[in-house]
């Protein structure tokens, strides 16, 4: 039951990113990759290293280099396809929908330059210098440093990124990113770096600009706690396609895809921390290209069919019970995952 | 030894009142100011078990696992292992460290020369001991291969840049093994690394401590991995432990408030932690600089609960009957934390 008007602010159907080698062609990287993000929603693509994530979120802002990478399919940003527009066209569109947060703050701001004029630079850039006195510009940015819950803005703005933490130069890194206004952040492992108590309260600055401002996020993220606890939806890439797509809250307890299974159960279960110390069979082999499922040659319940064709991401519930569950697998599994809660914290919290 | 608390009979490592300090020079002012990095930290850990510290960038957790391995040395204090001191600064010492205490670092990659075959890089403290000739040290070096599930004979001549990151670790994970250690400091060994080989991986330091009977220091800021590999944990904050007991015990009914926030940060699978609350416990404010930590509690600044004494007197660790030990004035009771938890 997805509502049918309204328009999503991120709209990829059937992306294909294929990297061009001199030896062997052209090397499906990301294929067949579709969702949606609806406007103030927050969707997190998960998956492992080589799945596909980082490559997915960079054809998205066409940031990929077109002499080693073919890009195909159909990417919307704000209700607008980007098929059919210029390369010019498109940069401008997209820099006026969308920004991008990387991991690293440290790496993401220029180390020489104090933070202030770094995200006055960037609202002179989208507006143009012409459109915004000196005196505004720097009104706008405190704002921005204010909106993203930086204390004493008028001192800060003269730091330099090292006199500053680790959490407080991801929040100059997003007031860099909210300075075009955007609709669309896209955010690539934006709290890898931090301490868990830093990544929570950034995670809620992204859950206010949400709501205050209608900003929808892509999340990038490895961490399948944070997706499940902290986003609306995900989508789980597997050897760059999507594997399993739900509601955040059911995603990994009613996992139906056997790589989706069994990445939940390589997370230690704190309720009994034995069962982490069965030995299991270890990974026999990389994810398969070409035809079958990529998951086949790992998949304990695989067959010949598995390893033959690719299977749809096909919606798995037909009858209504779980909308929005789809899934890539020629026998997915029906019953529920049993993995308790992480930590014994949220056990308790619940009260 | 009075108020260190004691996990079992024979203390495989034991810190003794450990303080680490950095001298470092004023940017732009005269002189210079210290860092207190670690604050008198004491903690015992029974042959056979894993002790876990844990706590936020900053907190001195990583600064006292390398004065355990003696990079630096403690500036005071008195580490034994296995009943010998290595904290002295002195070549003795040194020696006694390397036989007994070994070290694996977050990113096996940049802990490892790119140029070095697998077989020179894990021989290579055997190489730094002397004493084992050619023909000895290869055998060893094959040992400890076989005990991390590396094929000696296909993977001995590659380079590290030929591994992936769960064999990477695994070669480090032989490196620190094949000197035949007692302690074994593992400084987050699986953050680097992706869920399903973190699991291998975990599998494998719980095997091996099992079948070699090592001991485990473990600094990790993943409480998942934390909780299943653990015995015994201590909290970290500023360079002071603020609580340490029982990995269930400090898990299920925290005793320090800092720990209790921490807990509560962690996102978990299944639990929902939108900004509206749910019993998540949100610290005030950022850590203080450790050039000039707070005086008394240092954790007393970020906390909700503090009075008028947290400002003037520090805490002293103070453990139960149970080995359960908090430096706090006014700890937590199941009480407290059910109605901070309501509260939101």
């Amino acid at each position: 039951m997805t509502a049918p008007a309204v328009t999503p602010s991120i709209e990829v159907n059937g992306l294909n990113v294929g990297l061009l080698t001199p030896a062997k062609g052209e090397v499906r990287l990301v294929d067949d990759v579709s969702f949606a993000v609806r406007p103030g929603a927050m969707t997190a693509i998960v998956g492992e290293s080589g799945a596909g994530k980082s490559l997915t979120t960079k054809a998205i802002l066409g940031l990929l280099d077109t002499r080693r990478f073919r890009v195909g399919g159909q990417i919307s940003l704000g209700g607008v396809d980007l098929a059919g527009m210029s390369a010019r066209q498109r940069r401008a569109h997209v820099a006026r929908t969308a920004s991008l947060v990387f991991q690293n703050p440290t790496r993401a701001l220029n180390p020489t330059m104090r933070v202030g004029p770094q995200i006055i630079e960037s609202i002179t850039k989208v507006r143009g210098t012409a459109q915004m006195s000196k005196a505004q510009a720097r009104e706008r940015g405190l704002e921005l440093m204010r909106a993203v819950g930086i204390p004493d803005p008028k001192e800060r703005f003269h730091s330099y990124p090292h006199q500053l933490s680790g959490g407080m130069r991801q929040r100059i890194v997003i007031a860099i990113a909210l300075a075009a206004d955007p609709k669309v952040i896209i955010c690539d492992e934006p709290t890898s770096s931090l301490d868990v108590t830093t990544q929570a309260l950034i995670m809620d600055l992204f859950d206010q600009l949400r709501a205050e401002r209608g900003i929808s996020f892509l999340l990038v993220t490895h961490d399948l706690a944070l997706a499940s606890s902290r986003v609306d939806d995900v989508v789980v890439l597997y050897a760059g396609r999507v594997v399993e797509a739900n509601s955040a809250d059911r995603v990994f307890r009613d996992a139906a895809m056997p790589y989706t299974r069994d990445l939940v159960a390589a997370i230690p279960d704190p309720a009994d921390p034995a069962a982490m110390w069965q030995e299991r069979p270890p990974r026999r082999s990389a994810p398969t290209p070409g035809a079958g499922c990529s998951y086949a040659a790992n998949c304990a319940f695989a067959e010949q069919r598995c390893r033959d064709e690719v299977p749809s991401l096909l919606r798995l519930d037909t009858t209504g019970d779980d909308p929005d569950h789809l899934c890539r697998c020629w026998f997915p599994v029906s019953s529920s995952v049993s993995h308790g809660p992480l930590s014994a914290a949220t056990e308790q919290g619940g009260s | 030894m009075t108020d260190t608390p004691r996990t079992g009979d024979d203390p495989l490592l034991l810190c003794e009142d450990i303080v680490q300090e950095f001298r470092v020079r004023r940017r732009g002012a005269f002189g210079s100011a210290t860092v207190s990095a670690v604050s008198h930290v004491s903690v015992s850990v029974a042959r056979g078990q894993t002790y876990a510290i844990v706590g936020e960038t900053g907190s001195g957790k990583s600064t006292f696992a390398r004065s355990v391995i003696g990079a630096p040395p403690p500036r005071s204090g008195r580490i034994l292992v296995a009943g010998q001191t290595i904290s002295g600064r002195g070549r003795r010492a040194s020696r006694a460290r390397g036989r007994l205490v070994q070290m694996v670092f977050q990113d096996p990659m940049s802990a490892m020369d790119p140029q070095w075959s697998v077989e020179q890089i894990v021989a290579e403290p055997l190489r730094a001991q002397g004493g084992a000739g050619g023909r000895q040290r290869r055998a060893r070096v094959a040992e400890a291969l076989d005990m991390v599930g590396i094929s000696p004979a296909r993977f001995a001549s590659r380079k590290p840049t030929e591994l992936s990151g769960g064999q990477a670790q695994r070669v480090a994970i032989a490196r620190a093994l094949v000197v035949r250690p007692r302690l074994v400091i593992l400084d987050e060994p699986v953050t680097a690394l992706d869920v399903s080989v973190q699991a291998e991986i975990l599998r494998l330091l719980w095997r091996l401590r099992r079948e070699l009977g090592l001991t485990y220091l473990l600094i990790s800021h993943d409480l998942a991995v934390v909780r299943s590999l653990a015995d015994q944990v201590g909290t970290m904050y500023l360079g002071r432990l603020c609580e340490t007991g029982r990995t269930e015990d400090v898990f299920t009914a925290p005793k320090h408030p800092y720990t209790a926030a921490l807990l509560s940060a962690i996102p978990s699978i299944g639990g929902r932690a939108d900004a509206s609350g749910d019993g998540r416990i949100r610290l005030r404010g950022e850590p203080p600089s450790p050039l000039n930590p707070p005086s008394g509690c240092r954790f007393r600044t970020r906390c909700q609960y503090a009075q008028d004494v947290c400002g003037t007197q520090a805490p002293p660790l103070a453990a139960a009957a149970d080995g359960h030990a908090v430096a706090c004035h006014f700890p937590l009771t199941a009480g407290t934390a059910a109605a901070t938890a309501a509260a939101g």
